[in-house]
């Protein structure tokens, strides 16, 4: 088996993967935490952060294992900025934590990386849940271009150091 | 870059959360979340940066130690975390390395926090929708309700039928119960609250408190919203099929089993026996509680709330959803058989012995089969028409313990009525 990095093992009932399949062909997009470069940590499922939340339903036990990514390739750009931003709204971030960074990155995955399945929902269409594999190396992901976004702030436009 | 002055290390036994960090915000990495430390002082926390430069995953934080009062008029939304962090003479800054699972703690003077990386005025604790909390409360609307009145008996036969309801210890959790919190006099809202202890006196965590709250709270919703579009696919059958809503329930139901009962397994099987058990019993102290909704009271809101007095709305039942309610309660007490209901009106022998006459439904003891053999059974009955029922046949039979003659629609299994719909003409 090569997502046991994702213990889909801890429920018999729930079944995460039907429909995700490999693509190396699309350039996808993440946030991601530092500014300029992806790193390992930017990849990883809620499971492997955080003290995770318990899962009750199906939905909650597979998105926890589960990373979002954005189809850059048939969806505006732009548009998926407004997402990432209104997301952290949504958290107020801009409140608790006015110099979180906004990045993200630009990317089309290798083979053996992992799955990933089409998972429009709320209006956002344009994204995707990824299934990372055992052999996943965020080293060796194609075309990596990152971007930092101006988040609007109340209180400084400060750019990155 | 959040750079700061590293000479003062913080006592780590201070800052460092042990007990049920809660994340209240999250977004890929923490925002704002609590605990306590291990003198059970609360900490609230928030995000400050990543480190740009270190190859390992490394956030810093603040941690923020403050008296319990201080916390309660945080939660409370009286001051903000901005205000508390200004009032405090140190601000506890976490180094986490998410690599390599450490954390380091320093401290620097308040003045001295780079004031960029403060939280804004505006940092008042979020309110979460739908966080869910150990209360309800159940309102009678319309009619004298409306008006701030109630009928005592009325309200506490609905206060009951949800008490007990709410009471199903789905988990079989030890001390589990539910205490009906005093009302005032006539009051047309009723107050409940759980209580669990978990295991040997331990007081639930809170994320094993949420955990359960939500599986109630979708427990009582299918119960009493959703239960009666798959009663007859989920009630008497070898296996239940085509009930999306009955499996998802169950599935959530598993998933409860195995957060509180320390890793227990539950079987779908053993799910299912438990669910259908508990939702019959459901359905009929529903159907009891909603008996008396009519003139005086025409609908009832049911709603979760917290400590922090939000509340969500678990259904509101009207006429509509009380007829549902009451035919699905009829089918569990079929247990199965065939129910024969009466195309046409036919005459029956009855003996009244409860009615409202406000609300035109009682109950009457009915014989019905061969003439060798009649069997007895206790009918919901309920009077049709306007006209008062006030010194009727019907309240003569009432007060003087006779038989009346009547003209009903039945629903029977076999010889027993379920119901008797009384035709007054």
């Amino acid at each position: 088996m090569s997502f046991t990095n994702l213990k889909l093992h801890e429920s018999s009932t729930c079944v995460c993967m039907d429909g995700a399949e490999e693509n190396t062909t699309t350039t996808f997009m993440r946030r991601i935490s530092v500014t300029g470069r992806v790193k390992h940590a930017d990849f990883k499922p809620r499971i492997d952060r955080e003290v995770p939340p318990t899962a009750e339903t199906c939905d909650d036990f597979c998105a926890l294992r589960e990373v979002s990514i954005n189809d850059v390739d048939n969806y505006e750009e732009g548009s998926i900025v407004e997402i990432y931003k209104q997301d952290l709204m949504n958290n107020k971030a801009n409140i608790f934590a006015p110099q979180l960074r906004l990045s993200y990155c630009k990317f089309k995955f290798v083979a053996d990386s992992g799955h990933v399945k089409y998972t429009p929902h709320h209006g956002h269409n344009s994204h995707f849940d990824f299934y990372r594999k055992d052999t996943f190396d965020h080293t060796a992901l194609q075309g990596v271009i990152c971007e930092f976004v101006d988040f609007p702030n109340a209180q400084v436009q400060a750019r990155p150091d | 870059m959040f750079t700061f002055n590293r000479q003062l290390l913080a006592d780590a036994e201070f800052v460092r959360i042990v007990n049920d960090k809660n994340i209240i915000l999250y977004d890929e990495y923490p925002i704002l979340f609590v605990g306590e430390n291990t003198y059970g002082l609360p900490i609230i926390g928030s995000y400050i940066a990543h480190d740009q430069e270190a190859d390992d995953d490394v956030v810093y934080f603040i941690h923020l130690v403050v008296s319990n009062n201080a916390y309660q008029s945080f939660s409370d939304g009286r001051v903000t975390y901005r205000e508390l962090l200004e009032a405090s003479e140190n601000i506890y800054i976490t180094e986490k390395n998410y690599d390599q699972k450490t954390e380091k703690y320093y401290l620097i003077p308040s003045t001295e926090f780079p004031r960029d990386y403060l939280p804004l005025p505006e940092s008042h604790f979020p309110r979460v929708a739908n966080k869910p909390g150990l209360e309800y409360n159940v309102s009678l609307e319309g009619g004298l309700a409306d008006e701030n009145k109630a009928i005592p008996s009325q309200a506490s036969n609905v206060a009951n039928g949800f008490s007990e309801i709410l009471a199903f210890n789905l988990l079989s959790l030890l001390n589990y119960r539910v205490i009906q919190r005093p009302s005032t006099t006539g009051s047309f809202k009723i107050n409940l609250e759980l209580q669990v202890q978990y295991g040997q006196g331990e007081q639930i965590s809170s994320e094993k408190e949420k955990v359960l709250i939500r599986l109630q709270n979708s427990f009582l919703d299918y119960c009493i919203n959703n239960l009666h579009d798959e009663a007859n696919k989920v009630f008497f059958r070898e296996t239940i099929l085509n009930a999306p809503d009955y499996d998802a329930l169950k599935e959530q139901l598993i998933q409860a089993y195995r957060v509180l009962r320390k890793r227990k397994e539950l079987t779908s099987e053993k799910a299912d026996v438990i669910l259908l058990k508990y939702l019959k019993k459901a359905s009929t102290k529903l159907d009891k509680a909603l008996v008396d909704m009519g003139p005086n009271f025409s609908s009832i809101s049911f709603h979760n709330t917290n400590k922090l007095h939000e509340s969500s709305l678990i259904s509101r039942i009207d006429v509509e959803l009380k007829n549902k309610i009451e035919r699905t309660a009829i089918l569990v007490k079929s247990d199965g058989q065939d129910i024969i209901e009466d195309e046409e009106l036919q005459e029956y022998q009855i003996n009244i012995y409860n009615l409202n006459t406000d609300t035109r439904v009682g109950n009457a003891v009915v014989f019905f089969g061969t003439e060798e053999h009649k069997e007895m059974s206790r009918p919901r009955i309920k009077i049709d028409g306007a006209s008062g029922l006030e010194n009727s046949k019907y309240t003569e039979s009432l007060h003087s313990g006779r038989s009346v003659t009547v003209n009903a629609r039945g629903k029977r299994v076999q010889n027993k009525f379920l119901s008797l719909l009384i035709s007054d003409e």
